[in-house]
This record gives C-alpha cells, structure tokens and sequence, in this order.
C-alpha cells in the first residue's frame, strides 16, 4: 500500500487504488539514484501537474532520483530540476 | 520643426525601411531568449541562470540588410496555456502584437519537451523559426541532432545557434531577412 | 528514419476532433489565432478565451460554446487539458525520435558538474554558502567595496576636491542663502543627493551586483534555492524566494520589484516584508560594518539578532496570513563558469535601472529634508523622538540617526560616527543602533516601490509595523545586554 501524503487528499486516495493495479508507486519511494518509468502524473485540483508535464516530467519517461534531500532532485531526459515532495508525491512510476 | 519636415523624414524613414515588421522572442525560461535578443538587437537586457528575469517586455530594433526590424523579448513561457503571471503576460504580448514573425528559442539538448509549444504557436497560425540554441551544450553531451529531419517533419525553418559566443546567429538573421522580405 | 513532412496540425482525439468540428460555425468572430487554437483553449476552458468570444459572438454562442466543452467533458474520462497535454507531449517525442542521437559517450562535465553537486548536498553546500557570504559579501562588498573603494570615492575624490569646489561655485553663485543651503548645504542636494548617490551608494552597489551576476551566471542560484526551499517553506515561502532576497542584500528596492518572480501573491507580501524589515541592502550592510568596525562581538551579535528576526517575523508573518507555500519547483541549469562579458552587461544593465529608478528618489528625499528643515517639521519630529531615544538608552543625538535614516541611512550614522569618535557612545549602544537602523523603516525608494507594487494600504501597514518591531527589538537588546552584563 503507498502512503499517501495528507495534502493529496481525495485525489491521491483514487489514484492509490488504481496504482496499487498497475503496480506503481509514488516517486519519493524511490532511492537517490534509483531510475523508473513514469506511468501517470496525479492532477491535482491546483494544476501543479502542467508545471510537472512542462519540465518533461511526463507519462511514458524515464526518470531518475538524483537527490532527495533536503528537497528532490530528478533527471529527466536531459534536464535536472529540483522538486519539493509535494510536487514529487504527484509522480507515479513502476 | 515644419510638418514638412516631419513627413520628408518619415518618407526617408520609409525608404530605409523602418520597423517594417514585428519579431517576438519566446520560449521557456532559461533558455536564453535575452542573450539572443542582446545579439540580435544590440540592446542589454538582465540575463540570467534562472527562471523567471525577464518580467517586463523589452523591445529593440534589428537592422539588417538596410532593413530595420522591431524585436520584443517576451517573460518565460512554457506554453500557450498560462499558468503563472509571467505566461500571461507572453501570450497576451503574443496575440496583441500579431508579430510577423515568432522566433521559438528551445534549448537544443530538451527539444523533445519544448517541441509542444512550437506545435501550438503552429496551430494558432503564427509564423514560426525555431531556434535550436544552446548547440554546442549538446555537442557537448556527445549528442547529435538532425536538424534536416526536424526541419522536414516540422516544416518550419530551425536554426541552431549558441547565442552566448555568437554561433549561428548570423544564419539566424539571414532566415528572418528571408522569411520577413519575401 | 521518416523524413516526410508531418500533417501538422496534428490531430487529437476523436472527441476531441469532433468537438472542434462543433465549435466551427460558433467561431464567426476574427482572432488573433486560428480558429482550431482558439478551439482548443475554448474546450480548456482557458477564461481569456471566453471571454474573447463571449464578446464577439455573443451570449447566446458563447453558451452553445459551453455546451461543446461540456458534453466533450462528459465523454473523457480525464480533464480535457490533460488530453491535450499528453498529445502534444507525445508528439515532441515522436518528433525528436531518432534525429536526437548520441554519437559519443557523454562527456564529464568534470570540475562545474561535481561543484553543483556539492552546492547542493547540504553537508558541503551551507559551508559553501557561509563561503560565498564570507568572501563575496562581507570580503568583497563589505570591506574592499564599501571600505576601501567608498573610502577613496567618497573621502578624497568628493570630499576634498570635488564638494568643496561645488559649494564654493554654488555660494559665490547664488547669494540666497536657503537655496545654497538646498543645493550644497549639510542635506544639499548635491552634498546629500548626488554625493550619496554617486560616492557612496554607487561603488557598493556596483560591487554588489558583480557578485551577483557572477552567481547567476554560474547556475548557484538554482541551487541554493533547492537547499533552502526547505527552510523558507516554515516562512510561508518556497526555494524561489531566495533570487529576491538575495538581491536585497545588494537593493531592497530593486529587490521588491523582483518579487514579481514569485507566483502567488501571499508570497510576494511575505517576501516584500521580510525585505523591508530585516535584509540589510548594501548601503546599510556598509554603515553597519562601519559602526561596529571595532567590536567584533558586536557585529556577531548584530548578525545572530538579525537572523533571529529574520526568522521569527517569517514563521509569525506566514502564521497570520492565510494561505501554505506554493510547491516549489525549479530547473538546475549545468553548473558552469561565468562569461565575463554576460557578467559585465548584466552589472552595467542593473546599475542602468539603479540609476534611472533609485537615483531620482535620492533627489526628492535631498528636497524634503530641506523642506522639513525650513519648516521647522523636522525639530517637531526629532522632539518626538526623544523619548525614543531614552527608551534604547541612547544619547539624544541618536534621534537624528533615526529620522535621516529613512532619507539617507548613512547620514544618520555620519552623526553616530562623531559621537563615537568623541566617545560619547559604548559599544553596546553602538550595537543597539546598528540594530535599530537595520530593521528601521525601509529607505525611501524602498518605501516608494512597495507602495507602487503592494498599494498604500500594505505599505503603509509594513512602514508603521517596522518601526514599532524595531524599537521593540531595539529596547529588549538594550535591557538584555544590561541584564546579561554583557559589554560588546
């Protein structure tokens, strides 16, 4: 079962269900240096998840968890952005 | 001054073509749209590492060829669908200037993910160059790029540059002479 | 690998395509855009669409607009936008697919690749920040800029040859007294306005804004904003926060306009506040290394107490305004090393927009200082301020400091300097005032730019809160440092 964070809500609570189908997990499981594929990206009723698909953090990519303190650091293709956990509790990747 | 005057000099103005068209900068932040439009323009602007400097509109002139071209450096803009301030005021720069031409600056190694919004300035129908900057940051990398198989795909002509030592920004200026004076 | 032009405009969904058929003969109006993008922002429900076409089209087509975008809604089972971002997203990588090859293995970024790397692990990266303080700021801006360099400007070009060669024009010039005292008189416009601006501020602020281009342009900035995003989230702020306040140890002023980076507005007030209140700009950075030049210890505890400040008024600020930081989120560019060249332009383009933005505030302020004067306005307000003074255990002259520090914060230490030099204050009261001037009310143009950016209402609210905050820090210091026996 993946923990969902309480600033996720009823979103996250839906999309665990469905997660918990396709196997995925959240991206702050992840491991520094640890690559996934990204399966979905949550949408937040805020719309936090165009800023996410903007750096490329996108369905169908490969991404990799550089650092994760104090704040998360992935690759994805050629760019290196820093997330909050937040940002990156909306990432889901098997 | 005589109004006689004034319009002799508009005339000459004219002939010299003064400010014949709009160009627009744009593109995500921190791609370098500033340091292309300090080459293109001669003007200085703040430039930056970081997202997010250009928070006012800045205009210049780029002369070329005898002829004289009005350039606006636009805020950063991810896409056309705005989600902070700065991407609203782009796109409303965008669609009350009707540029005759936008030029659509991506860094070259991240051109996947900034094709979209090259897409969408297509689909609305302006007249777009994409240029490729930050060339040799991918060189770099030990990449290559096949601009001829992007450019053919895209249909759109794709310059590749590296604005901050001034490669490639003469081709650019030879493709915005020959788009704007056909 | 496909070399064939693609069909572009690329085609969505079905649904998607279908409903863009349907908005067709609503869209009759002329756009700026084709009719397919202004569709697709339609069906987004992107509100400067509709509004557009509301006007154009008119109510009764605007609502069967509504209606494509609802019924559209119904047959997805996502957001439509995310619909739209995900094909657009796929066809970039369709696009690029095969054109984008590797031909040699990636190159180590060698030296700026395992630099980023340490700025941003924070074992290595606050000792590189407490550098980067120590060296850019304090060595460089501080002592070099605002010592050495102020001390030439100032004292020999201005003060021995180019003042005494104004004011001796000016007097033998102009026989009217009150006008030689506003234009070389002891708060002239020449003597206060351009000397200050010119002699003093300039060279500090130029060093200044050469340290900053040099961390922007190397990419540290990112960096340093993804290792305090943590820390500035208790403050009701995220990692973005930093370019701002950063700046404002250069410009408070300048810095209030950057808040315009941030993306709510809660931030914006939060960053304007702490900006006014608790980052010294490098002209009150040089005044206060100044004053407590020769009481080290002082100087620590002048920076612990500003710390502190800094800290406790963000963590109550973000208390009492409603709202939770935005998310943060930010490109790490490749750590690299400065142009020399981009450093220079973005230097000269700030001092530019310093000198046609700040250096007229100075003028005005030079005006009315004169005018308080000939008035009699200011004797009224140094009266009031006399119990003040009491209060923070100064001598009475102290009220001077105060009352010019909002015009010209130097000028206000010019007096303390005397009653140093006379012997006249201790080291502790050195301290108190250093505290006070720092958290004071903002300088003039700063109180100007925040009227113009946050409204009257904020700005006015903020300038009574940092007096009354100041003062109070400034008496509890006093009656601490009495309580504690300490001596500085």
């Amino acid at each position: 079962m993946v923990k969902v964070p309480p600033w996720l809500g009823e979103v996250a609570q839906t999309e665990n269900a469905r997660c918990k189908d396709m196997m995925s997990r959240i991206l702050t499981s992840l491991a520094t240096r640890e690559t996934a594929r990204i399966v979905d990206i949550q949408r937040d009723a805020e719309g936090h998840w165009r800023k996410l698909m903007a750096l490329g953090i996108a369905p169908g990519r490969i991404i990799t968890v550089i650092q994760r303190f104090p704040t998360f650091v992935v690759e994805v293709g050629h760019t290196h952005a820093a997330i909050d956990r937040q940002m990156a509790g909306l990432i889901l990747v098997e | 001054m005589g109004i006689k005057r004034w319009f002799q000099r508009k005339g000459k103005q004219q002939a010299e073509g003064i400010e014949t068209a709009t160009i627009v900068i744009l593109g995500s932040p921190n791609v370098g749209k500033s340091v292309l439009f300090h080459k293109l323009t001669g003007r200085y602007v703040t430039v930056s590492n970081y997202p997010g400097t250009t928070v006012e509109i800045t205009r210049g002139a780029m002369r070329y060829r005898g002829r004289s071209y009005k350039v606006i450096d636009s805020p950063g803009m991810y896409s056309f669908n705005p989600i902070t301030d700065e991407e609203r005021i782009s796109r409303r720069l965008l669609l009350q200037q009707k540029p005759e031409l936008a030029l659509h600056v991506v860094d070259a190694r991240n051109v996947d993910r900034m094709l979209p919004l090259t897409l969408q300035l297509i689909e609305a129908g302006l007249p777009v160059i994409l240029v490729l900057n930050m060339i040799d940051e991918l060189e770099r990398d030990g990449l290559r790029l096949e601009i001829n198989a992007l450019r053919q795909r895209l249909n759109v002509p794709i310059v590749a540059t590296a604005c901050h030592n001034g490669r490639g920004i003469q081709e650019l200026k030879e493709q915005i002479h020959a788009y704007l004076a056909r | 690998m496909p070399t064939s032009p693609v069909e572009i405009p690329l085609p969505y969904s079905p649904e998607i395509e279908e409903a863009i058929a349907s908005l067709k003969p609503i869209l009759q109006g002329s756009y700026p855009i084709s009719p397919r993008a202004l569709s697709l922002l339609l069906l987004q429900g992107d509100e400067e669409a509709l509004d557009q076409v509301r006007e154009q089209e008119g109510q009764d087509a605007f609502e069967r607009a509504q209606a494509v975008r609802t019924r559209l809604q119904d047959r997805l089972s996502e957001p439509v936008e995310w619909h739209i971002a995900q094909s657009r997203h796929q066809w970039g990588q369709a696009l690029v697919e095969g054109a984008l090859e590797r031909n040699a293995p990636k190159k180590s970024r060698g030296l700026g690749e395992w630099l980023g790397m340490l700025c941003m692990n924070p074992i290595t990266g606050f000792p590189i920040l407490a550098l980067v303080l120590y060296f850019g700021l304090y060595q460089f801006v501080g002592i070099f800029g605002a010592g050495t360099v102020v001390g030439l400007i100032e004292e020999n070009l201005f003060g021995e040859i180019i003042n005494p060669a104004v004011t001796a024009f000016v007097e033998r010039v102009i026989p009217w007294q009150p006008i030689q005292q506003l234009l070389v008189g002891e708060y002239g416009v020449w003597t206060l306005g351009v000397t200050y601006a010119v002699a003093l501020i300039l060279p500090i602020v130029t060093f200044f804004f050469l340290v900053f281009a040099v961390l922007e342009d190397s990419g540290y900035l990112p960096r340093l904003a993804m290792l305090i995003d943590r820390a500035f989230k208790a403050l009701g702020l995220n990692g973005r926060a930093v370019i701002p306040i950063v700046l404002g140890f250069g410009c408070d002023t300048m810095a209030t306009v950057v808040t315009r980076v941030l993306e709510t507005k809660r931030e914006r007030i939060l960053t304007t506040f702490l900006l006014s209140l608790t980052i010294p700009c490098s002209a009150q950075l040089g005044v206060v290394l100044a004053l407590l030049s020769g009481h080290p210890k002082g100087l620590l505890i002048w920076t612990g107490v500003m710390i502190g400040v800094f800290l406790i008024a963000g963590w109550l600020a973000a208390r009492v305004l409603p709202g939770a930081p935005a998310p943060f989120y930010m490109e790490i560019p490749p750590m690299r090393f400065p142009n020399i060249s981009n450093v220079i332009v973005k230097t000269l383009a700030r001092l530019q927009w310093y000198f046609l933005e700040v250096f007229p505030l100075f003028l005005i302020a030079s005006l009315m200082v004169w005018i308080g004067q000939l008035t009699g306005l200011f004797d009224l307000a140094l009266r009031a301020l006399q119990p003040v003074t009491q209060w923070l255990a100064l001598p009475s002259e102290a009220a001077v400091a105060f009352l010019f520090g909002f015009f010209r914060r130097d000028y206000g230490a010019a007096g303390l300097y005397q009653l140093d030099e006379q012997g006249l204050l201790s080291g502790n009261q050195l301290l108190v005032v250093a505290v006070v001037l720092t958290l004071f009310v903002p300088c003039v143009a700063q109180f100007l730019v925040t009227l113009k950016e946050r409204g009257w209402r904020m700005a006015l609210g903020m300038l009574v809160f940092t007096l009354a905050f100041a003062l109070l820090v400034g008496v509890f210091l006093s009656w601490g440092l009495q309580a504690l026996g300490i001596a500085v």
